[in-house]
């Protein structure tokens, strides 16, 4: 029977007719219907931000469409691994991301990597959405469960993550699968499901949702929940035990995988740091400013350096003032829980009036007065984080008693144990609230169901459904899979060798290296007063390190080296006001993701005070028209990425790259002297087009 | 109308309908997620964050 028929007749309830088909119930309607409507949200917004750049919320992970900050340094580490050159970028972080782009990558080619890594995130998000819902709907029945999903599909935070190479898509989706196989394991009472459900949490903690100090009340609530439904006390203790070794030895390999190849024992290694700053007395939570200065005054570099002598501070920290660590804890919890209610507002304003409209198709019984309880409810809840604080409070004790459903303990243990997360950590970063904000929103909008629930004669006793994970109608024949799956898997390794020997062969920069002494020992020359002593020295010939890749990877394709000039453009740029950016004289470059990221791994690379970029424009790329320039930068203490490098002089080449012609060097530290050098270099050449 | 075409019709307006909403916020939306005070324009990082 079509969805809207069971609409029309009003028997929501009616679950018995499961049969084939997209719309053969409401629950499947309702699974596609947010499944859809996210994927095409997400790529409306990508593909406008694509063809816009100015269009989008302002963030600092994208910069006029090219990955910036950590989405560059996760599209760094997919095309690095991908390219064979070794994992070098953030080689001690949670791999799973950067793992999956490599594999992405490899597959789809270097050309593609950025918007398949987007269309890949897209995916995971519309897919966490719907799995989100098929969670929930067993714990508060559809509509809350879509009300909540929603939320999570169509929030800034997601918009945000989704349109960059950020790890977060990932992280939900396995988070959400996590969760709907728990509490399906739950009701089914089927051990494997747990012990899935265990595994996919710790794939989920490897990818980047900080849930997993959830697992301890995860064990416990399992083994009460499965005691309360009858099962003997060795089966809810060897639940509990399944799920728990499923996620200590997921967790484990990664630990692994880390302390062999880096050195340190830890499933990331930003763990140390954050531990660091909420230990030390003159910090509190995470800042860059923790990491520069233990570069710049214990000149420590290595992962696994800063790694440990991170973690051996926090340790004589936690010795000496364990009193500021537990404050400092419950006062992130508090600052977390603050930012979370007063976030929540037009989030619950807009689903309680969309959950005020759809509530009569959800329980015919609420008459028009039930109706304008919730609108009122809403309303109050919408104007005032008291209460929502108050209506998060009411969840997590519903929640905690197991009152109707009793599986939303599930909820409430995950919804702490992020909260704990967030407290030790100190991450109240915006990032991280994608993760916990949908069980917030669970146990609020759980709390004001149970309420009218009991307003008008618990009709949540209707809501108790049959558990089917195969709520999705199309399930392809076992031998299906089979038959798929060896070609697919040979086409696989096809294409990954192909695009492999593609983007390997990058040529030694044996090339570039005179030119970069030349250009180096040029500019020190006609401004001594510009440089430090140290640069000076560097200037040497016998000082210089050879960078040991460069831009060549591009120029094997297009047969020429690229231009990067957005490497020049002050960062200030991507957090002024829209309406207060002037025009950038090179933004009429158009230069694609990968290419960019190719170079700031040549920048990376190299080592040394000083930094020639070598950036040349091809005629086939808009913007500096054919002409070849060379970029003198200054790379500060503890600088991992080249948006930090501090351009200093700017100096012609010649279209073969051969000549360097360091007569027209033009050396300023002065940031508008920057802009005008680039405008007259665009200015002189007639082929440019500024879009702007 | 059939069961087929009323899918074919239900994922086609679904999708349309998400991506005119996507595209809608993409232009409508452009406040900064960070406040300018804490933006890391001003704490000058030199490491991308955590």
């Amino acid at each position: 029977m079509p969805a809207w028929a069971a609409l029309k007749r009003r028997d929501m309830h009616d679950l018995n007719h499961l049969g084939r088909g997209l719309l053969a119930s409401p629950t499947r309607l309702w699974a596609w219907a947010i499944f859809l409507f996210a994927l095409g949200a997400h790529a409306g917004y990508i593909v406008d931000v694509r063809l816009h750049p100015d269009n989008g919320y302002i963030d600092f992970h994208r910069a006029q469409g090219s990955p910036f900050f950590d989405a560059a340094m996760w599209h760094e580490m997919g095309l690095e691994i991908a390219s064979g050159w070794g994992w070098h970028t953030w080689s001690g972080r949670r791999p799973v991301y950067g793992w999956f782009l490599a594999v992405l990558y490899t597959l789809v080619g270097v050309e593609w990597s950025y918007v398949a890594a987007l269309a890949a995130n897209v995916v995971f998000i519309a897919l966490a959405t719907a799995l989100f819902f098929l969670a929930l709907r067993r714990l508060y029945g559809d509509l809350i469960a879509a009300c909540v999903a929603g939320s999570i599909a169509l929030s800034d935070q997601a918009f945000m993550c989704s349109s960059v190479t950020l790890s977060e898509g990932l992280g939900l989706f396995f988070l959400a699968w996590h969760f709907w196989l728990l509490v399906a394991g739950v009701q089914q009472q089927r051990l494997t499901l747990l012990a899935y459900s265990g595994a996919l949490l710790a794939l989920s903690n490897a990818t980047r949702t900080l849930t997993l100090l959830a697992t301890p009340l995860y064990v416990l609530v399992l083994w009460w929940l499965l005691l309360r439904q009858g099962a003997s006390g060795r089966r809810a203790l060897w639940a509990g035990a399944l799920f728990l070794s499923a996620t200590c030895s997921v967790t484990l390999a990664f630990m692994l995988q880390n302390y062999v190849r880096v050195g340190i024992f830890s499933l990331s290694d930003n763990t140390a740091g954050d531990l660091y700053a909420v230990t030390a007395p003159e910090y509190g939570h995470w800042t860059p400013e923790v990491m520069n200065r233990i570069v710049a005054e214990q000149k420590i570099w290595q992962t696994r350096d800063l790694y440990k002598y991170q973690m051996r501070l926090a340790k004589q920290h936690l010795r000496q003032r364990p009193g500021l660590f537990l404050s400092r804890v419950v006062g992130h919890m508090r600052a977390a829980l603050d930012h979370l209610l007063t976030y929540d507002g037009p989030w619950l304003a807009a689903f309680l009036v969309l959950g005020s409209l759809l509530w009569p198709v959800e329980e015919p019984r609420l008459g028009a007065q039930g109706r304008w309880t919730v609108v009122l409810l809403g309303a109050v809840a919408v104007c005032f984080a008291p209460v929502r604080g108050a209506l998060l409070a009411l969840g997590l004790a519903w929640g905690l008693v197991g009152m109707p459903r009793r599986e939303s303990q599930l909820l409430a243990a995950l919804f702490l144990g992020t909260l704990l997360a967030v407290g030790l950590f100190g991450s109240s970063m915006e990032r991280l609230f994608l993760m916990f904000q949908w069980s917030s929103l669970g146990l609020q909008l759980g709390a004001l169901g149970h309420g009218l629930a009991w307003l008008h004669g618990s009709p949540y006793r209707q809501w108790r459904q049959p558990v089917s994970l195969a709520p999705l109608a199309w399930r392809p024949p076992a031998w299906a899979w089979q038959l798929a799956l060896a070609p697919l898997a040979l086409a696989s390794v096809l294409v990954m060798y192909r695009n492999t020997a593609a983007v390997r062969p990058y040529i030694p920069a044996s090339q570039l290296q005179p030119a970069s002494e030349r250009l180096v020992q040029a500019a020190v020359a006609r401004e001594p007063s510009l440089f430090t002593a140290e640069e000076r020295a560097s200037a040497q010939p016998q000082a210089q390190q050879p960078p040991d890749i460069s831009a060549e990877v591009i120029a094997e394709r297009h047969g020429r080296l690229a231009a990067v000039c957005a490497l020049v453009e002050p960062q200030a740029y991507y957090f002024m006001p829209r309406s207060q950016r002037a025009p950038m004289p090179n933004a009429a470059l158009q230069v694609r993701p990968y290419e960019r990221t190719v170079l700031r791994l040549a920048v990376r690379r190299h080592q040394g005070p000083l930094l020639p970029v070598f950036a040349l424009a091809p005629g086939d790329l808009r913007g500096l028209g054919g002409r070849n320039v060379c970029i003198l930068g200054r790379v500060h203490a503890g600088s991992t990425a080249p948006e930090f490098v501090e351009v200093i002089g700017w100096c012609p080449w010649s279209d073969d790259g051969a000549t360097l012609d360091v007569r027209s060097l033009r050396l300023t530290t002065d940031e508008p002297q920057h802009r005008r050098i680039l405008r007259e270099l665009v200015e002189t050449n007639s082929a440019i087009k500024p879009q702007n | 109308m059939s069961n087929r075409r009323a899918t074919v019709a239900f994922v086609v307006l679904m999708l349309l309908a998400g991506f005119a909403f996507g595209t809608a916020v993409s232009r409508l939306v452009s406040r900064p997620l960070l406040p300018v005070e804490t933006s890391p324009a001003n704490s000058a990082p030199l490491v991308p964050g955590q």
